[in-house]
């Protein structure tokens, strides 16, 4: 299984990104995420939350505040939710995963509606999953 | 639960569209962030076919439009360039 991934330049520098849809307890989107190997969340940030849900996601009971470029609240969001992504041979490929939701503390316009949500290493970890090396078309995928 | 093969071809063709919407955005963005600094834009078929200055009014727009907000690629673009480490 090979997914697409793309080196997206965003806030200053080249970030590794995926276009998936999340389906959870009341929303069901698509959205890019960051891939980021130094989180050990999952997290759909607000600017999708707000976007792209009708989660009363500022009421939503706090897991723990975390700090990114500036003091994010983990907010818990019911259940485990599906991750679809397209897969190279144009396959719908699923996988179940706890996310949280993450709320900015400074209510920066700037910061909540323009962060992405993100992909961390949990998932990463709980299925095997890496980011290949280049192909010859100079294209990276999240491979198993 | 393991990675599972499901049979969802709306899903694989919509995230096909949105993924060409997600790159011509990131190839494009130094074009155009300065024209659309503090709006909420929306791009379909590598145009951007929207812009407001809150989401609400985008979210109308989006409605008018006859597209579907979740799958619609919807992006704000700053005020001020944001450079993070993460």
């Amino acid at each position: 299984m090979k997914i697409p991934v793309n080196d997206f330049n965003w806030a200053g520098g080249e970030r590794y990104m995926v276009s998936l849809r999340i389906v959870g307890s009341g929303f069901n989107f698509l959205t890019d995420a960051i891939i980021d190997t130094g989180s050990p969340w999952s997290i759909i940030m607000e600017s999708d939350l707000k976007a792209k849900t009708r989660l009363p996601y500022s009421r939503l009971p706090k897991y723990k505040t975390v700090n990114l470029i500036t003091r994010i609240e983990l907010l818990e969001l019911s259940g485990e939710c599906k991750l679809i992504f397209r897969d190279t041979d144009n396959n719908a490929v699923q996988f179940s995963h706890k996310m949280y939701g993450g709320m900015f503390v400074d209510r920066n316009v700037q910061l909540t509606q323009a962060f992405p949500s993100f992909i961390g290493k949990d998932f990463l970890d709980k299925n095997n999953l890496f980011i290949g090396k280049r192909d010859e078309k100079g294209r990276r995928y999240l491979e198993n | 639960m393991a990675a599972q093969i499901i049979n969802d071809s709306v899903t694989v063709q919509l995230l096909s569209d949105f993924e060409k919407e997600a790159e011509w955005f990131f190839q494009k963005y130094n074009s155009f962030k300065d024209e659309y600094r503090g709006k909420y834009v929306l791009v379909k078929n590598k145009k951007i076919i929207a812009v407001a200055s809150d989401f609400e009014t985008l979210q109308k727009k989006v409605k008018e439009l006859g597209l579907d907000i979740t799958s619609s690629f919807i992006k704000y673009i700053p005020e001020k360039d944001i450079v993070a480490i993460i």
